[in-house]
């Protein structure tokens, strides 16, 4: 279609007359008003339960942690204590506790904190791990009762404030001084828990909370905030309730293995966030960058990502320094401190290319701007005009999803056949069965070894062209969302796999991360190869796995064939 | 302005001005649907303030998986469908042409520019119902092949003929060409 006439078609616009904006605008409003007296109640799925079958890995519980114990930090303000009324029942409390998730109800992971004084008793859900956070030394003493391990992290530069009441008085009481503060009262409510409470919302610049108190003691049961782009929920808030001291203890239980590290809480620089971004693309997003950079998303993907770290098979005081270190990279844009926002559009693209911008922001009012590309070298640039256009913002995904998580699309199964050949050659026929999400521009695949070559790709039968933007990574264009299936032809030679006496070794990776991964072997007339154990079979199956979420390695298998004598 | 997300996430939790902000975004967007689709601007405002009426009384359970645009989109679309068919149910009226009679004069309500704009508009009104749907949905809602056609209650090929034989019959209208029926 000719560009002129799409475009007449797009301009052939209406714009709603008064009276027909009015006219709706009613209905709306009587719509608005019942909506919210007869809102009903609705309690979400704990998905992220569901997500968690395995036990946390040493690095997932560390990213959870260092993400989670920057919740709650606010950069200091002017306090002024107002809306005296309100703020009252958390002034005087003496310990509290609450329900942290971040992101969307049932998308994220649910904290469980105890408050006393200046310790939090900190469990996450799913996570077979209990933290004590000590906010006056600045230690968070975790404890792994399935391994026995106590891992003692010592957090430097923790912004002062002598406890987790402290930090909600903080929030409470430094709003009123912000610029735009407005409280509007809503009224009685009732909550999805069958809860009667008096509702606020309580907008100021840059944030938006609503808050949910105790009719009787104004005491805050529920606070929902937004600020910036991140979003945190405090559910079921209870106060002064009794609690064992002994379960604040700072001490290693007997029996327990000790392991220590250290956090630097100043160290979100951009040199981090960089170094942060090469851990992604080399640990967690098999060569991809990101799909966003917000906090939140990390905190929803951080259990994830530690099995990621953990398949890469390396000891766990590797795999804590990696922790630590995207624990630095967070704290970048936790604190964010650049003049105008940040801009990031990394999703989709793969490491490598040193004319793709990924990332810039403004340092600061004085200096250029700085543009971070996809090899990760950094740029200044002065003129704004010259600047990339910014993405479309990235809002399509509130629940966590691996897909998502790991920079491409995820596979609901791949069927890999490797056909040896005759002269050492083996052709790969990779049959994967996908969903693409509606807004994805193209499917990106891997393939498992360097040596490998694509040679062709059918999409639900017809072949389809791709690109290669780097070495073993391919592009196919989508042309319509939805569900597919994709058969990709590739090569490589199997001298290209590591052998040993018995056999070759052949790495478990699909072409996308699928939840179902099966493997199998076919020997080719004049292949000149016999399976070992069995001279007279032509195939083979080699592996199956039926993961609960698509993964990108299943390990390793043994291709167990010698030549023919 | 803020996300749709956020906005979606504030109307949730009772905040009366992010819902007036989703409303004003997209107001002009689903009328200009819903006014290519029905043919009439009255009708068209009853679609409208019938996804938005709706939209608020399932917020509780709402969550975005995709655009909102494309959302609100195809419910826009459904309830021109649904409005369609009851018109049919009806005795005869101005809408059962519409189906596949000739073409109505331009509805008032769309802007128009100049004379190209004009025939334009002429030519789309004379384009079966669901090949001006494909049409429209695909430009003003920026919907995708597999959409329209779930929307259709066809198939992904159907809907991309429907859409391409739409724009092939544009093409003949507007180059003088062709009859003026189908």
């Amino acid at each position: 279609m000719s560009k002129p006439l799409k475009n007449r078609i797009e301009q052939l616009r209406v714009a709603a007359a008064s009276e027909a904006d009015q006219r709706i605008r009613r209905a709306v409003d009587r719509a608005w008003n019942e909506y919210r007296h007869t809102k009903e109640k609705s309690a979400p799925a704990p998905v992220w339960r569901m997500i968690m079958n395995k036990k946390v890995t040493v690095f997932a519980l560390a990213a959870v942690l260092v993400a989670a114990v920057m919740i709650g930090v606010f950069p200091s303000g002017p306090a002024q204590p107002l809306w005296a009324d309100i703020i009252k029942p958390v002034m005087q409390a003496q310990n509290a506790e609450l329900t942290i998730i971040v992101g969307e109800p049932g998308s994220g992971p649910e904290i469980r904190d105890q408050v006393l004084g200046s310790r939090l008793r900190r469990t996450v859900a799913g996570i077979d791990a209990v933290s004590i956070i000590d906010l006056e030394t600045s230690k968070i003493l975790s404890l792994e009762p399935n391994t026995k391990t106590a891992t003692l992290i010592d957090m430097q530069n923790l912004p002062k404030i002598p406890n987790y009441m402290e930090r909600l008085r903080n929030l409470l009481t430094k709003l009123e001084a912000q610029p735009h503060f407005e409280i509007e009262y809503l009224g009685r409510q009732t909550l999805d828990n069958g809860r009667e409470v008096l509702a606020m919302n309580v907008t100021y610049e840059g944030g938006y909370i609503f808050m949910a108190i105790d009719p009787q003691t104004y005491a805050p049961v529920q606070i929902d905030q937004i600020e910036g782009q991140m979003k945190i929920l405090c559910r079921d808030i209870r106060f002064d309730v009794e609690m064992d001291e002994s379960l604040f203890s700072m001490d290693v239980p007997e029996g327990y293995t000790m392991q220590q590290t250290q956090l630097d809480l100043s160290s979100g620089t951009e040199a981090n966030f960089i170094e942060g971004l090469r851990l992604w693309t080399q640990y967690i997003g098999d060569g991809y960058f990101p799909e966003d950079v917000r906090v939140e998303s990390y905190i929803q993907a951080a259990p994830q990502i530690g099995k990621r770290i953990e398949a890469s098979g390396l000891p766990q005081e590797e795999q804590m320094k990696i922790g630590m270190s995207m624990g630095s990279y967070l704290l970048f844009i936790r604190f964010y401190r650049g003049d105008g926002p940040w801009t990031y559009a990394g999703r989709g693209v793969p490491f490598g290319d040193p004319a793709t911008p990924i990332f810039w922001y403004k340092p600061d009012k004085a200096e250029p701007y700085h543009v971070i590309y996809a090899d990760l070298h950094v740029e200044k640039v002065a003129d704004e005009a010259t600047l990339p256009p910014a993405p479309e913002p990235y809002d399509a995904v509130p629940a966590y999803s691996p897909s998502r998580a790991f920079g491409g699309i995820a596979a609901d199964a791949e069927i890999a056949t490797w056909h040896i050949q005759p002269g050492g050659r083996v052709e790969v026929h990779s049959e994967i069965a996908l969903t693409v999400p509606e807004d994805a521009p193209a499917i990106p695949i891997m393939l498992p070894y360097p040596q490998g070559e694509l040679s062709s790709v059918l999409l639900d039968g017809q072949i389809v062209p791709f690109t290669s933007p780097a070495e073993g990574r391919y592009e196919i264009p989508v042309m319509e969302d939805g569900g597919l299936k994709l058969l990709c032809v590739w090569n490589l030679p199997l001298d290209a796999l590591e052998k040993n006496e018995a056999m070759f070794r052949i790495e478990l990776k699909p072409l996308i991360p699928a939840a179902r991964f099966e493997l199998h072997a076919v020997l080719e007339e004049n292949s000149g190869y016999v399976f070992t154990d069995s001279p007279d079979q032509r195939q083979m199956t080699l592996f199956t796995v039926e993961a609960s979420a698509p993964d990108a390695h299943f390990g390793s298998c043994g291709l167990p064939i010698s030549p023919i004598q | 302005m803020l996300e749709d997300k956020i906005l979606i996430w504030k109307s949730k939790g009772g905040d009366r001005q992010a819902f007036e902000a989703i409303y004003q975004k997209y107001l002009d967007h689903l009328l200009t649907i819903a006014v290519h689709l029905l043919r009439d601007p009255a009708l068209a405002e009853d679609a409208v303030q019938e996804v938005f009426v709706r939209f608020i009384q399932s917020l509780d359970t709402f969550e975005l998986r995709g655009s909102l645009k494309a959302f609100l989109s195809c419910c826009v679309a459904n309830g021109c469908r649904d409005m369609l068919r009851r018109r049919q149910r009806r005795p005869a009226g101005p809408l059962d042409e519409d189906m596949a009679g000739p073409a109505q004069p331009a509805p008032p309500a769309v802007l128009i520019r100049d004379e190209q704009d004009r025939r334009l508009l002429a030519s789309l009104n004379e384009l079966p119902y669901e090949q001006r749907e494909a049409v429209i949905l695909r430009h003003h809602g920026g919907l995708r092949f597999r959409k329209i056609a779930e929307l259709q209650g066809t198939t992904t090929k159907t809907a991309q003929s429907r859409y391409t034989y739409g724009i092939e019959k544009l093409r003949t209208l507007l180059n003088g060409e062709g009859s003026n029926h189908e």
